[in-house]
Formats: C-alpha cells, sequence, structure tokens
C-alpha cells in the first residue's frame, strides 16, 4: 500500500510490519511518551506545548487541541476524554486505517490528552462498521493495560487513566461530539444546543474533550518530534503531517500522508492520476460536507485557512475527485441524499431543507426541472447555513452552493434538454463510501432509487 | 451588596431598548421582560431549551454578528440583539415555508385550529405564496391509543412533547423513532401508546399533531366559554381552564406556571371531566315513601328533613344525632354544616373522612406548629437538598406533588429517600430506598430516630438550643434495632444509611402519605417523624418540615373546619375551652365541653338506638367502609337519614331524604390543598335539574331548623369563616407563606406538653409482629387513574381503567403459574373473592395491591378491621389484610 518513500508518522504500519501488535510498537519505542510526559511536565505545560506544535484538529473544524484543553471548564469530579473513530463522512477512511493498523498510536496520544485535561476515563468510540477496527483497538487497549498503560497508576507515574471501546449505533451523525456523547448516554444521536460545550459539560453532564482519531494519534508526535519540530512540518498555519484520503476518478485511491500544504495536483498525482487519463473536473476536500473546488484551485496548498478563503473546506482531509465525464447535478443530488437521510431530523431546516434540496436536485436530474428549482435550490442553499444545530445541514448546502457557482450551466442544460449533456454520465456515491471508488451509471437510467421514505409501507411499523 | 448585585446583573439591549438582567438570563427571557415578542415552537418555559424548531432565530450585533437561537443562548454583558432585523424575518420565513411545504393544511378538521401556532405564525412570519414546491408526508393516523391520537402529518417534530414526557412527567413514554424528515412520534417499538395519560405531550404541542379522542371535533377554541377553576379529585389543588361549548364540558386546558402545578395535570384532572353530565347524577330531592324514593319538591323534602331531624333532637337532645361529610365539599359547605350541627342542632357527633388517618397528620402537626397541612409548598419541595418520603405512592396518590420531587431527582439531582412497602415510582427514580413488610411504616421511622440519636446526626444548634427536648427522645431509644429489624425485615446499616443520607441534607423534607397517618399508630409515626425533623434542624424555619399528605381533595378545608369531634375550626383541639369559647361567641351560641363520638363509635350508638338520626354529605360510608364495620346495618337502624350527593349512593339508598347538590363545576366556592393553598371554584356550567349547591342546602334546611344562617353567596359565607379562620381571607397562600407563628408555637409544646407525651410515642405496636396463617400482604389503596368512588362516573377515566384488577408481583406470578387476566381467590380470616390479576414490579413478593375505588367491594370486605386507639386518631385500620391467594381454574 506504501505510495511514498518518506518516514511514515501517522500510518507507521506502512514502515514497521504488524505494529498494531504491542511489542512491535514498544519496540519502535511507542508509549515512550509517557515517561517523558506524565509526571515530568505539568498538564499546563504539556497544553503549552501543543500550543507551540500548533496542532489543530483533523476531524473537520481545525480547532487548535491546546485551545480546547484550556477550555475544560475548571469544576472538580469526573471528566472525560472520547476519541472519535465514528468516521462517516463519504470519502473518509484514514481513521480506519489508523485503528485498524496503528491503534497504539492512538491510544498513546488519548492517554496525554487524558492528563492534559485531567480525565480518569476514555473512551475511544468506533464506527459500528468499522469490524476490523473494533478488535483492533479492544486488543491495543487490553494489551496497553496488561502492559501497565493503563489502570490506576501507568508505568508507575501515578497517572490514572481507565480506556473502554464504545461502539457506534450507526449513523452519520453519531461523529457530530455531542450526538456522539447522546448516544454513549444511551439516548438517540441529536446534536445538543451548544453551549455549553462538551469542554464545559458533556457525557453524563462533566467536562469532556472529545478529539478526532488522527488528531489523537497526532499528540505522540508533538513529544516525539518536540513541539517545534512538529509546528515545522508542512504548511506554518496548519503544521503537521495529514493523512489524505484520495477517493474517485484517480488510478490509485487510497490514504496518502503528506505534510499539510500539498496541493491538490501533487495529491492527485501520487494517487496515481487521473483514472483512463481523463481530464479533472472538480473535487471536494474535505469529504462530502465540502465545497466543490474546480482545476483553478488545482496548485492551492491545501490547508484549513486557504481552503477557507475560497469557500471549501479542509475537513477531514478526503478528496473526492471527478473527471470531466460527471454529472453535477448528478453529483449534488447523490450527495444530498446521503444528507437528507443522515439527518437526524431535530432541527426544521435541515431536516426538510435538505430532503427539498434532494428532491428538486432529483427532479432536475431526471429533466423535469425548472429554473424555479434552481432558485429556491440557491434560496435554501444559501440561508440554511448558520441557522442549525451542529454543522450537517451547513456542509449539505457547500457542494450546492459551489455546484451552482461553478456548474450553473449544466443545470440549466438539464432544464433545457431533459437530460445530462453529452460525455457526461450520472454519478451515484453509495453511501458507505469507504472504497474508494464511485459505482457509475448509465444515463438515463441511475442506480435503482432506494425504496420511498414516504410510503405507507414503510412509514409507521404495522 | 451592591457590588454583589453588579456582577450577577448583565445589561443588554434588545431592540434597542436596553435593560438589566440576572446572569445567565437567556435571550428569550429578556425578550419577555421587555414584552418582545420571540415566536418558538419547542421553548417551554419549565424545561430546558432544546433549540429544536430554530424558529427563535434572533441576529445579535454585538459583541459579534451571529444569528442566535433565542431560546437557549445566555446573553453576555453588552450583547445587543435584534429580533426582527431582515435578516431575522428572512430566516424565519425560510422557515415557515419549510413546514408548510410539509403540512398538511387541514386546518378546518383539526382541533387545533384557532390556537395553532403554525397558524398564527404563518400570518406574521411566512411567505404570501409558498415558494417551494414537494411531495407531502402521508402517514397513516396513529388511533390505536385508547386516548391520544397521533397525526405524524401535521406534527413538525419540534419534540416538545418527547421533551414534557422525559424532563417533567419523568416516564419516557413517547420519543422519537426512525430519522430526519420521517422521524415519527409515538411510543417505544411502534407500540400503541399506554401511558399514564397526563395528556401533557398533547397541551405542549404547537400543531395539532396530538389530540385527545375525548374532545376531537367537539369544538372550536373560539366557541368556547372558558372557567378558570379548581380540580376536585386529590389534594393537589391544581388550577386549569375548564372549557365549555354551549354549557357541555369540550376540554380541561392547563394554565401554563399558574396553581400548584405550574400547568402540570395528572390524567384525572385533564380527562376526568365527564362525572358531571353523568346520567346518573341526582336532579332532583328525593324522599322516602314506603320503601321507595320518590321525587319531591325542595320544600317537601326540606320540611321532611327538618322534620326528621328536629324528632330525634327532642327526643333524644343533641346527642341523638349525628353528621358525617367528605372531604369534597368546599369550605364553604362544610362550614355552614358545622354551624348547623354543632350550633343548630347541638350535637357533637360530628366526623368526616379525616378519620380514616388524616387525622393524626392534623393533630401531631397542629400539636408541634400550630398549624395544619403541609408545612412546606410544592415550591419548596421543588428546592430541597434531601427528600424523605415515607408510605405513599406519591405519584399515583397526589401526581402532581409527586412531580415536585421528580424534579429535585432528575433536575436538582438532589436525594430522595424513599420508604415504602410498595416498588414506587419515586421509589425506583430516588437515590436509596427501604423496601419494607407491609404496615411496618412506624417502626423504620422509629428506627430513622433512633439512628440519627445514635450515630451524633442530631443537629448541633438543637443539640444546645433544647437539650431537655433532646434527652426525652433519647430516653426512649435505648432499646436494640432489634425490634426493628424483626417486623420491617431490614437490616440496621441500611437505617442507618438512610438517616445518614437524610441529615446530610441541608434543607430536608419529609413528606408522610397514608400508609404513615392511617396506619399502624399513625399519630405516633407522624410524631416521630416530627421529631425526625426537629433533630435534624429542619424546624428551624430552613426550608425543610414535615408534610402530611391529604387524599381527598378538600381533606384540609375538613380540618380546618374541625369536622372531627376532637377539632374546632382553626385545627385547636375541641378540649381547648378559650378555643371552643371563641367559636361560641362567633356563632352566638353554646357549645358543650363534651366531644362527640368518632365515627366508628356513632355507627355503635346507631345500632344501639341512641343515634336516631343522621346527616351525611358528600360521602359514601356504607360502601366505603369494609362489611365488619357494619355500616349498612348501622345506617339501617336509624329512625332518621338525610344524605346529599351528587349521585344515588349506596348511603342515599337508605335515606329518608335525599338532596341533589351541585357539582363544583357548577358552583362558587373555595378548596384548601394540602399546601393549606385556597382557591376558587366557579360556576362553570349548568347544573343539572334541581339540583343546588350544597351551602345552599344546609343553609336553607337550618332555616327550615329555625336556624340563624342566612347569605346570599359563597363569599359572603368564606368572609364569616375568615372571622374564625384568619387564612381564609386570602386565597393562593400557602402554609409556607404562614411560617411565621411555627417556632412560637414549637416552642411552646417543647416547653409544655412534648416530654410528657413521649412516654408512648415510641413503645412499638404489638400488632406489628402478631402472625398470620396468611401469607400474602394485600394493601388496598389509591390508583393513578381513580380517585374514590367519584373518577368512576367518568366514562372517560373507566375506558383506560375499568377492571378492578388486583396487582401481583410478575416474578412472583409467574412462579404459580398465573398469567394476566387470570382469576385468583384471596381468603382472609373473613371470607373469599375472586379477582382477576395483572402484573407489575411496582409490587414486592408477598405483596398484593388492590384499588380503593373498586366497584367490587369483596375486596375490601376482606379486611378485619381494628380500631386504633383514641390517642391514635381512632382511625379504623383495613387497608392492610393478610390473605392467601390461590388460582381459581
Amino acid at each position: 500500500m506504501s505510495n511514498n518513500s518518506a518516514r511514515h508518522l501517522l500510518l507507521r504500519h506502512r514502515d514497521v510490519p504488524e505494529i498494531y501488535r504491542l511489542e512491535n510498537y514498544v519496540r519502535e519505542g511507542g508509549y515512550g511518551t509517557l515517561n517523558q510526559v506524565l509526571g515530568q511536565v505539568s498538564r499546563e505545560e504539556f497544553i503549552e506545548w501543543n500550543a507551540v506544535a500548533n496542532l489543530r484538529g483533523r476531524g473537520g473544524a481545525g480547532q487548535p487541541v491546546a485551545k480546547k484543553w484550556r477550555r475544560v471548564a475548571d469544576v472538580p469530579g469526573q471528566r472525560y476524554v472520547i476519541a472519535n473513530g465514528d468516521e462517516s463522512e463519504p470519502g473518509t477512511f484514514k481513521d480506519k486505517e489508523l485503528m485498524e493498523e496503528n491503534p497504539h498510536q492512538l491510544l498513546e496520544g488519548v492517554i496525554l490528552c487524558a492528563y492534559a485535561v485531567k480525565a480518569t476515563k476514555a473512551i475511544i468510540y468506533v464506527r459500528l462498521e468499522y469490524e476490523l477496527a473494533q478488535e483492533r483497538v479492544a486488543q491495543a487497549i487490553e494489551s496497553a493495560r496488561a502492559a501497565g498503560m493503563l489502570g490506576p497508576d501507568i508505568l508507575g507515574t501515578g497517572v490514572e487513566l481507565e480506556c473502554e471501546l464504545f461502539v457506534s449505533g450507526g449513523a452519520y451523525i453519531c461523529g457530530e461530539q455531542t450526538a456522539l456523547i447522546e448516544s454513549v448516554e444511551g439516548k438517540l444521536p441529536i446534536p445538543r444546543p451548544k453551549p455549553p460545550f462538551p469542554t464545559v459539560s458533556g457525557l453524563w453532564g462533566r467536562p469532556t474533550v472529545v478529539q478526532n482519531i488522527e488528531t489523537m494519534a497526532a499528540i505522540p508526535l508533538v513529544v516525539t518530534e518536540t513541539p517545534e519540530g512538529f509546528a515545522a512540518i508542512g504548511a506554518a498555519g496548519t503544521p503537521g503531517p495529514k493523512v489524505f484520503s484520495m477517493s474517485g476518478h484517480v488510478a490509485k485511491p487510497g490514504n496518502y500522508e503528506v505534510p499539510t500544504g500539498t496541493t491538490l495536483r501533487q495529491l492527485i498525482e501520487m494517487a496515481g492520476g487521473m483514472t483512463g487519463g481523463t481530464r479533472f473536473k472538480a473535487a471536494l476536500t474535505g469529504g462530502a460536507a465540502s465545497a466543490f473546488v474546480t482545476a483553478d484551485h488545482l496548485d492551492l496548498s491545501l490547508e484549513f485557512d486557504t481552503l477557507k478563503a475560497i469557500g471549501a473546506e479542509f475537513g477531514t482531509g478526503a478528496i473526492m475527485v471527478f473527471d470531466e465525464h460527471t454529472c453535477m447535478v448528478s453529483a449534488c443530488q447523490s450527495l444530498l441524499r446521503f444528507f437528507r437521510d443522515e439527518s437526524c431530523g431535530k432541527c426544521t431546516p435541515c431536516r426538510e431543507g435538505t430532503r427539498m434540496m434532494h428532491d428538486w436536485l432529483a427532479r432536475l436530474e431526471d429533466g423535469g426541472g425548472t429554473l424555479a428549482d434552481v432558485d429556491a435550490l440557491s434560496r435554501l442553499s444559501g440561508s440554511i447555513p448558520g441557522t442549525t444545530c451542529c454543522a450537517l445541514a451547513d456542509g449539505a448546502c457547500m457542494p450546492v452552493t459551489s455546484a451552482l457557482n461553478y456548474f450553473l450551466d449544466e443545470f440549466r442544460y438539464h432544464i433545457d434538454h431533459g437530460h445530462c449533456p453529452p460525455n457526461e454520465r450520472p454519478m451515484v456515491m453509495p453511501h458507505d463510501a469507504i472504497a474508494g471508488t464511485f459505482p457509475q451509471g448509465e444515463c438515463p437510467e441511475g442506480m435503482p432509487e432506494p425504496p420511498d421514505p414516504l410510503s405507507k409501507e414503510t412509514a409507521l411499523p404495522r | 451588596m451592591n457590588t454583589a448585585t453588579q456582577v450577577d446583573t448583565i445589561t443588554v439591549t434588545i431592540n434597542g431598548e436596553t435593560i438589566e438582567v440576572p446572569k445567565g438570563t437567556r435571550i428569550i427571557q429578556a425578550a419577555q421582560q421587555l414584552g418582545v415578542e420571540i415566536p418558538t415552537f419547542c421553548y417551554h418555559p419549565r424545561m430546558l431549551p432544546n433549540a429544536a424548531c430554530r424558529i427563535c432565530t434572533v441576529e445579535v450585533v454585538k459583541p459579534m454578528n451571529k444569528m442566535f437561537m433565542a431560546c437557549s443562548t445566555e446573553m453576555m454583558d453588552g450583547m445587543e440583539v435584534l429580533t426582527d432585523s431582515p435578516r431575522t424575518l428572512d430566516d424565519r420565513r425560510t422557515n415557515m415555508d419549510l413546514l408548510l411545504t410539509q403540512h398538511p393544511l387541514d386546518c378546518p378538521v383539526c382541533d387545533k385550529g384557532g390556537e395553532c401556532k403554525l397558524q398564527d405564525y404563518s400570518v406574521k412570519y411566512g411567505s404570501s405564496e409558498n415558494p417551494f414546491e414537494t411531495k407531502r408526508k402521508d402517514f397513516p393516523e396513529d388511533i390505536r391509543s385508547t386516548l391520544l391520537d397521533f397525526n405524524s402529518n401535521r406534527c413538525i417534530l419540534c419534540g416538545a412533547c418527547i421533551q414534557v414526557c422525559t424532563d417533567i412527567q419523568k416516564v419516557d413514554a413517547i420519543g422519537f423513532s426512525k430519522r430526519g424528515f420521517i422521524t415519527v412520534v409515538g411510543a417505544p417499538m411502534g407500540e400503541a401508546l399506554d401511558c399514564e395519560f397526563c395528556g401533557q405531550c398533547m397541551d405542549v404541542c404547537p400543531v395539532g399533531a396530538i389530540t385527545s379522542r375525548y374532545s376531537k371535533y367537539k369544538f372550536r377554541p373560539w366557541q368556547e366559554a372558558s372557567h378558570q377553576t379548581t380540580c376536585t379529585y386529590c389534594s393537589c389543588g391544581c388550577q386549569y381552564d375548564l372549557r365549555s361549548v354551549d354549557g357541555e364540558v369540550s376540554r380541561v386546558v392547563p394554565i401554563e406556571g399558574v396553581g400548584p402545578g405550574e400547568g402540570s395535570l395528572c390524567v384525572k384532572g385533564h380527562f376526568g371531566f365527564h362525572f358531571m353530565e353523568d346520567e346518573e347524577r341526582l336532579t332532583k330531592p328525593l324522599v322516602r315513601r314506603g320503601d321507595k324514593l320518590v321525587e319531591a319538591t325542595w320544600d317537601e323534602a326540606l320540611t321532611e328533613a327538618a322534620r326528621g331531624l328536629m324528632a330525634a333532637k327532642t327526643s333524644g337532645g343533641g346527642s341523638a344525632l349525628a353528621g358525617y361529610v367528605g372531604g369534597r365539599l368546599a369550605n364553604e359547605d362544610i362550614y355552614l354544616f358545622s354551624r348547623l350541627m354543632r350550633g343548630v342542632l347541638e350535637s357533637t357527633n360530628l366526623d368526616s373522612t379525616l378519620r380514616m388517618g388524616g387525622i393524626n397528620g392534623v393533630t401531631a402537626a397542629y400539636a408541634a406548629t400550630g398549624q395544619v397541612g403541609m408545612m412546606n409548598s410544592f415550591d419548596e419541595l421543588r428546592a430541597a437538598d434531601v427528600t424523605l418520603l415515607v408510605g405513599s405512592d406519591l405519584t399515583e396518590e397526589a401526581p402532581i406533588c409527586g412531580l415536585a420531587v421528580k424534579d429535585t431527582i432528575t433536575r436538582g439531582e438532589k436525594p430522595v429517600l424513599t420508604v415504602d412497602s410498595m416498588r414506587t415510582e419515586i421509589m425506583r427514580l430516588g437515590s436509596q430506598r427501604l423496601v419494607i413488610t407491609p404496615g411496618s411504616e412506624v417502626a423504620v421511622i422509629k428506627g430513622l430516630v433512633k439512628a440519627v440519636v445514635d450515630e451524633g446526626l442530631i443537629d448541633e444548634q438543637v443539640a444546645t438550643r433544647y437539650p431537655e427536648a433532646v434527652a426525652a427522645i433519647r430516653d426512649q431509644l435505648s432499646g436494640t434495632y432489634k425490634e426493628i429489624e424483626t417486623p420491617t425485615g431490614l437490616a440496621k446499616a441500611d437505617i442507618i444509611e438512610m438517616a445518614k443520607a437524610f441529615a446530610a441534607g441541608d434543607k430536608g423534607v419529609i413528606l408522610a402519605g397514608p400508609r404513615v397517618t392511617g396506619g399502624l399508630k399513625g399519630h405516633s409515626a407522624f410524631a416521630m417523624l416530627i421529631d425526625l425533623a426537629f433533630l435534624t434542624g429542619n424546624l428551624s424555619g430552613n426550608g425543610g418540615g414535615v408534610n402530611a399528605l391529604t387524599v381527598e381533595n378538600n381533606e384540609l378545608g375538613l380540618a380546618l373546619m374541625g369536622m372531627a369531634p376532637e377539632l374546632l375550626p382553626g385545627g385547636a383541639p375541641w378540649s381547648d375551652s378559650d378555643a371552643r369559647q371563641q367559636v361560641a361567641d362567633a356563632w352566638q351560641c353554646e357549645l358543650p365541653d363534651f366531644a362527640g363520638l368518632p365515627l366508628v363509635d356513632q355507627l355503635e350508638a346507631m345500632r344501639e338506638g341512641k343515634i336516631k338520626a343522621a346527616y351525611v354529605l358528600g360521602t359514601d360510608p356504607i360502601n366505603a367502609l369494609p362489611s365488619d364495620m357494619k355500616a349498612a346495618a348501622s345506617f339501617g337502624a336509624l329512625d332518621f337519614l338525610v344524605v346529599q350527593e351528587l349521585f344515588l349512593s349506596e348511603t342515599a339508598k337508605c335515606a329518608n331524604v335525599v338532596f341533589p347538590a351541585q357539582s363544583y363545576a357548577e358552583r362558587e366556592g373555595t378548596f384548601t390543598n394540602m399546601e393549606g393553598r385556597t382557591q376558587a371554584i366557579v360556576k362553570a356550567m349548568k347544573a343539572p335539574g334541581k339540583a343546588r349547591a350544597d351551602w345552599q342546602i344546609i343553609m336553607e334546611l337550618s332555616r327550615e331548623l329555625g336556624g340563624p344562617l342566612s347569605y346570599t353567596s359563597a363569599e359572603e359565607i368564606r368572609e364569616d369563616m375568615a372571622q374564625l379562620v384568619p387564612q381564609f381571607a386570602t386565597l393562593d397562600e400557602t402554609n409556607a407563606d404562614r411560617a411565621g407563628g411555627r417556632q412560637a408555637a414549637l416552642e411552646s409544646y417543647l416547653d409544655g406538653a412534648y416530654v410528657a407525651d413521649m412516654d408512648y410515642r415510641y413503645d412499638l405496636p404489638a400488632k406489628l409482629n402478631e402472625a398470620s396463617s396468611h401469607e400474602m400482604h394485600l394493601y388496598v389503596g389509591d390508583s393513578l387513574f381513580h380517585s374514590g368512588v367519584l373518577s368512576t362516573h367518568n366514562w372517560g377515566l373507566m375506558k383506560i381503567d375499568s377492571v378492578d384488577t388486583l396487582v401481583m408481583n410478575s416474578r412472583e406470578a409467574r412462579k404459580l403459574k398465573i398469567r394476566e387476566g387470570d382469576k385468583v381467590r384471596l381468603t382472609s380470616d373473613q371470607g373469599s373473592a375472586v379477582v382477576p390479576v395483572k402484573m407489575d414490579t411496582r409490587v414486592q413478593p408477598g405483596s398484593l395491591f388492590f384499588p380503593k375505588h373498586a366497584l367490587n367491594r369483596d375486596v375490601t370486605n376482606l379486611a378485619g378491621t381494628t380500631i386504633s386507639s383514641a390517642t391514635e386518631g381512632s382511625a379504623p385500620l383495613y387497608k392492610f389484610v393478610r390473605v392467601t391467594l390461590e388460582s381459581v381454574d
């Protein structure tokens, strides 16, 4: 699987075989940071290291971890740390590989994070469908506990931490941190109003820090590479190594670890270029919940701030590449079907908005749409962002807004001609786009539609 | 002081108007203070914000420019908010457009039409034409539950119904299933809803997604007449709006923030509004002709009743007369009845349903605090640091008081300690529990006091200030825990742990239910609880206290009007000659210095011919009392019986004259709830036939008898009552508001009779350890869906719960191979009864529960009634029965 020759900091299993085994990980110096940090460096100082390293969360929002940890409420009693491995963003499969192949580095990060925020309980929350990841994480926890890296007195440092695996209930929204917390509490995964943020009132009402798997795995690097060394990797605004999940119309889809600041063009080249030598048309840079970028942006340095500046997202670092034959209306429709089905239903704009945007896109794609549909799409995708409890609806609007911005002609073509432009094929993304490739349909028939969720048969039990 | 306020308040600006609000105030609360309306669907003032509907969006312009939800956003100092800026209105319009695109717009046939938020806001905030268009939902309406229909097409999924069920009612009967735009609200697993039917989900629904089958299609809101009144069922005294169309009750609507329940209602108050219109209501006076009761005019009936009562008085004096009254009458009725019996007919044989145990809570509390009723208001219950609940299935017996206690558990996260022979709902939610052998409440209470004394848990100030009283209690507790462990089935350590938990709270509240005051040594048991509160410093005005829970809605009115031979109006004992003289002066009559007979002695005197005539109001002793109390024979032995009732009760069937009374909805008056809060009832509908208000009937009878009673309204009577019992002068004030005199009363009690009272209080009754050949313990008590016999006249409540079933422990039933609905035979020393069974984990193995209201009296008649001593309230004890259970094939 190894695609580049440079030393891997996150995907270390590509350099060291079977590093998911404790003995191999320890032999390679794993868990060394615990003796360096636990009880040796004050919590405040360790947080400061992370601030110097400028480690930013890899789950999507890109919040500096030090800032989040400092916000943990200074109240007595239980605190929690949760590693969020509910990776459900279409096109994202980096956490899967990290959990399956390098779970101890993740666990080491969890221990350091818990130390920083004085948490004595940690949860590694793994997506329902990731069976191998669940197995490997469970094994890692068990072997680490047996070796004294977890428990009431970690490696004799007097630091206490218990860690357990929690398998998600199986919904996209479980990856939203407050919905995740609700689901750990045994409730439906419905995001909570914020504030209060989990750092003040999280799991069971206690201060809780939720970090993405990749973020956790990067924490030990702040120690091993030194904070300054970490900050020097990649782009200054978003330093550190980053795993990008390349999928779509590239020859070699998969995970690629590169320094931040790498350009889209470089990543596509690493992934073997476009499939069949077709031309690049567009890409989503941060999973499904991000905006399309076009050929104009191929040389843009991939960072949180540069992407934000053009209205796109760094997100999870999942890059979905679309070639010249992709029908952008169908691509939007596919994405919106995902968001419609995965909206938890709490907030009106998201619940109703994703559904309606999907319906109009479907109508346009089927050739029955009018300019009124495009107007409605434009109005809704412009007014929904910022009106909901979590970011799902904002994310759902981004591909629509950007598609209308860059590919309005294709929408018009559908209205005028009743079908996709010549040489374009409708695209249906599977909901669990973890394989990295898209199935493609033939125009005008696409993939079979799932049963109508509004029909009487499926609506109510009995 | 000044600096403290500065720290705690912030200055904010809404639509250009600046206001100072406490820190933590949310935008919507500040806006309400300024009278600025912000639309809401899911927001509810008594629940934490859920921020789901997103209609309350407002624009914050300072310190940052961003849209925020008004319901959930706490304001910062200097924050500036615009509630109707163009951006705000735009977001709201989009939200409304989205909702209206999927809503069925079936307003003409929707019960909510006319009071629907979606309708109102669509006028205010929606587009004039909907720019969106898509397929509408087409779910079939879920009409499987007995009472509540769910229309998922109308539902806007704001989630308020689920939140009220989870956060306020705390039964989690409904929830979301599925997700996204196909989410539906309903009972788990798609089952039909079968819950407590409090109906609050319907109340908070902003649209017509949840509707009541009992009111469906019967009203349009604008046609309804509206009357705020007081509920007539339990002693919580909830306020609600009784709505009617053309004089016929259409529904009961709670009033947010008003009354003890603050807008919550239980199933009885909410849906038990049919008895007033029941066909069996008495509409005309009846008089006995031979062995028949025939209709008569009021003049005939009144003359006949006066003649009969007067004949008894002439032949045997006042002591040849007896009066018995129920706790559903209004204060004004009870007051006039007291004056008629004591002043006009010169009888002291006056008793009431207080005798069933409530009397013990009254006399013990009066002795210690000079007050009757609860010491704490429901608000204080909500604010308690620790709550001890003994001998009450609170959520069944007084559901709204139960909500206040539940509030301390889930919102306040405060410990609630329960002692009961049933595994009650509060016990399941609470933090510590002691499940005891049925009927052993008095022993546990002694154990708790002992633990406080032995474990050094006595409040320091109490110990220093009242050394003699503390020593007097200590002297009574020298025995071992053995005498407590054996009858209760508890371990010493558990009792000590609970005592410690109670003593640990700053504000400790004790609630004692009917299984304490109406149990073995009911008076002593409640007095011990007062000792417990005293020792732990909870009688010092700290917000703690001891509270006897009453059952009937105006049981406290009975107490305040002195409706027992040993009581005077105001709660003072009859033996208090000064107080007695005061009453005599007020009524301008003579009051004899001997007390009359309590109920059980009255019954005996009737059979012996010493009591020749009786007047019974608003209660049905022949039906209510177990047969071994011989009520039928006693009333049958009378020369003359007058009964005043809503229905032709069993007692009324024996009467010589029956007066048809008006229900609470047909007349004016007041009820006093368990908090001591006097609240008005109003005439909301027309009475059936010639029924009259109780006070009018009593007054007219008094006139026939040559008495002085003459009033033109209930209000006028209340003014008179207030002369004697000042608390009647003010409505809506609780005992907690009148706590001022308590300390002085306590001091004088401690200095006076206290030490002497001790001698007897802590002796445990021998009956506790009485052996029986019958293995099971049966308890006959109150249930949620009914309240005495009155509620069984509601077809609505009967539809929910009509079968008189014995409740037994599920696991035990399985062991005995008894299935739900099977019939079993119960055998006691008194006889046997055959009843169907249902299972519930609420009842512990070895125990059985049977509802008190049941029309099947065989079970009640299994009791071998004993009468407690005069010091313990002369209460008939018949609710705990030892029985043997066998299945019937």
